[in-house]
C-alpha cells in the first residue's frame, strides 16, 4: 500500500517536471518574456509579489470575497437544500432555477452584475451564484439519501425531533455537504477572480492580473495564477482536513 | 395481567389484513407470532407500537406502556459507537452518569465490552444485532417488539443471538412479542407460539412451550413433535 502510494507521488512529480520542461522549451522557442516568460523568471516574479506591500491586502481581499460568497451560498444552499430534500414540491420549484443558474455562462452573469452592483460586490455575487447550486443539490441529495429505516428507528424509540436532526440527519448529510463545499470552492474561486478581472475592485487578485495583462507583464499574470492555484489548493486541504475531523466513523 | 386487542380491522387498499381480529398477550412472557410472509405480522407490531393506527378496534393494557424494538436489520447509526448507539435512545432527562451506567451494563450483557467504542462498520453482522438487542433492553420499555430479527442469519449466529437474548431476558423479564416465519426460531424463543393464517388473519393455533427458555435444544422430542404440529398448522 505504502509503496504504491509513494510510486504514485513519484509519477505525479515526473508529470510536473515534464510540464516545466515543455514550458521552458516553449519559452526558449519564442524567446520573448512578453509572450512566454521562462519558468525561472516567473518564479522570481512570484516570489517578488510576496514582498509587495499590497500583496496581503490583494490576496486578503480576494479570499475575503470568496469566503463571504461561500458563507452566503452555504447558508442559502443548506436551507434550500434541506427544504428541497424534505419537500418534493419545493424541489420541483427549485429545479428549473438551479438548471438556469448552472447553464447561464458565468460571463453573462458578470456582465449583468457589473451593471447592477458596485465593483467590490460583483465577485461576491458571482461566487454566490456559482456556489449555491452545488451546495443546494448536494444537501438535498444528502437528505434524500438518509436511511429511512434509521429515521423510523429513532421515531419508534421516541427520540426528540431536535436530536433526530442533530444526531441523525446532520451526520448523514455531512459527507454530501463536504463534497458540495469542495466543488463549490473550486468553481467559486475561479469565478471570483474572473469577476475581479472584469469589475476591477480596488484590491483583488483579478484586478492585478488584469493590470499585468494590460502592461504585457506576462510573468506577473502567470505568477498571480500560480498564487491563485496555491490558495485554491489550500482551501481544498482545509476542507479535506475538516472532512477527516468530521467523518471519523467511515472505515 | 394481559394485553388485549379486540375487534381489530385494518385494510391496505384492496387487502384486508385484519377483519374482526382479537388476540391477547400475557405480560412478562415471550409470545411468538408465527405466520407466512406478508400475513400482517409487521402490521400488527406497528399497531401495537402505535406507529400505524387501526381502522377500528380496541387495545387494552397498552396505555402508558413504553415499547422498544428489534428490527430485522440492526439499524445502528454508522457515525455513533456501540455506546453512542445505545445512549442515543435514552431520554436526555436522564442524567449522563445514569445513561452511561445503563449503557455499559447492557453492553456487558451482550458481551461487547471491549467493543464499546467501535463504530458499527468495524463489527460483524452478529455483533451489530447484539448491539440492537442491548439497545432494546437499555431502553426503559415494558414491551419489546421484534420483527424477524434473525432473518437471513446463519444457524450458528441465530443460536448465538437466541442465547444472548435469553440470558438477558431471564434477568429482565419484559413482555416480548416476537414475529417470525421460522418455526425453529419460534420453538427456541417463544413461551407461547401463535400461528397466524394468511390475510385476513386468523389464529390457527396457540401452543405453550413447557420447557424453560435456555434449556431447549432443537433435538428434543417434545420440540420435534411441536414442530410437526406447527408446520401442519402453517401449511393448512
Amino acid at each position: 500500500m505504502k509503496i504504491s502510494f509513494t510510486s504514485r507521488q513519484y509519477v505525479s512529480l515526473v508529470s510536473v517536471i515534464i510540464i516545466l520542461i515543455i514550458w521552458k522549451a516553449i519559452s526558449l522557442y519564442f524567446n520573448s518574456g512578453f509572450i512566454v516568460p521562462s519558468p525561472e523568471k516567473t518564479l522570481i516574479t512570484t516570489l517578488k509579489l510576496f514582498t509587495d506591500d499590497r500583496f496581503l491586502l490583494t490576496v486578503g481581499a480576494t479570499i475575503l470575497r470568496s469566503l463571504a460568497g461561500f458563507c452566503i451560498s452555504f447558508l442559502l444552499g443548506l436551507l434550500a437544500g434541506i427544504t428541497a430534500g424534505i419537500n418534493p414540491y419545493f424541489d420541483a420549484f427549485l429545479r428549473p432555477v438551479l438548471i438556469t443558474i448552472r447553464s447561464v455562462p458565468i460571463i453573462a452573469i458578470i456582465l449583468l452584475a457589473l451593471i447592477w452592483l458596485t465593483p467590490g460586490i460583483v465577485p461576491v455575487f458571482i461566487a454566490m451564484l456559482t456556489m449555491f447550486p452545488f451546495i443546494c443539490t448536494n444537501v438535498s441529495d444528502g437528505i434524500r439519501s438518509v436511511d429511512r429505516d434509521l429515521v423510523q428507528m429513532a421515531k419508534f424509540y421516541r427520540v426528540a425531533k431536535t436530536r433526530i436532526v442533530k444526531e441523525l440527519y446532520l451526520p448523514a448529510i455531512m459527507p454530501f455537504i463536504i463534497s458540495g463545499a469542495s466543488s463549490a470552492m473550486g468553481i467559486g474561486w475561479r469565478a471570483i477572480i474572473t469577476g475581479e478581472v472584469l469589475s476591477h475592485p480596488k484590491y483583488g487578485i483579478g484586478t492585478l492580473m488584469q493590470n499585468a495583462q494590460t502592461f504585457l507583464n506576462v510573468d506577473a499574470v502567470i505568477a498571480w495564477t500560480i498564487i491563485a492555484v496555491v490558495i485554491s489548493y489550500g482551501f481544498e486541504k482545509v476542507i479535506r482536513w475538516g472532512e477527516r475531523k468530521l467523518i471519523v466513523w467511515r472505515s | 395481567m394481559s394485553l388485549e386487542i379486540k375487534g381489530l380491522y385494518k385494510r391496505y387498499g384492496d387487502v384486508e389484513v385484519f377483519r374482526d381480529f382479537s388476540i391477547s398477550f400475557t405480560e412478562g412472557m415471550i409470545t411468538c407470532i408465527l405466520g407466512p410472509s406478508g400475513c400482517g405480522k409487521t402490521t400488527l407490531l406497528n399497531i401495537l407500537g402505535n406507529i400505524t393506527s387501526p381502522d377500528s378496534g380496541t387495545l387494552t393494557g397498552f396505555d402508558g406502556k413504553v415499547v422498544s424494538y428489534i428490527f430485522q436489520e440492526p439499524r445502528l447509526l454508522p457515525w455513533k459507537s456501540v455506546r453512542g448507539n445505545i445512549e442515543f435512545v435514552l431520554d436526555r432527562s436522564m442524567p449522563p452518569e445514569e445513561r452511561k451506567k445503563i449503557t455499559d451494563r447492557f453492553i456487558g450483557l451482550v458481551e461487547l465490552g471491549e467493543f464499546a467504542d467501535y463504530y458499527p462498520s468495524k463489527l460483524s453482522g452478529g455483533m451489530r444485532q447484539r448491539v440492537a438487542i442491548a439497545r432494546a433492553f437499555a431502553y426503559p420499555s415494558d414491551i419489546i417488539l421484534m420483527d424477524e430479527p434473525l432473518k437471513g442469519l446463519d444457524i450458528k449466529l441465530k443460536l448465538n443471538l437466541i442465547q444472548t437474548f435469553s440470558k438477558i431476558w431471564q434477568k429482565d423479564r419484559r413482555t416480548v412479542i416476537f414475529v417470525t416465519h421460522d418455526v425453529d426460531e419460534a420453538l427456541l424463543l417463544g413461551d407461547e407460539i401463535v400461528v397466524f393464517s394468511r390475510a385476513p388473519v386468523e389464529i390457527v393455533t396457540r401452543h405453550l412451550v413447557e420447557i424453560p427458555l435456555g434449556e431447549r435444544t432443537t433435538d428434543s422430542d417434545y420440540l420435534r413433535n411441536m414442530e410437526k404440529e406447527l408446520l401442519a398448522a402453517l401449511g393448512g
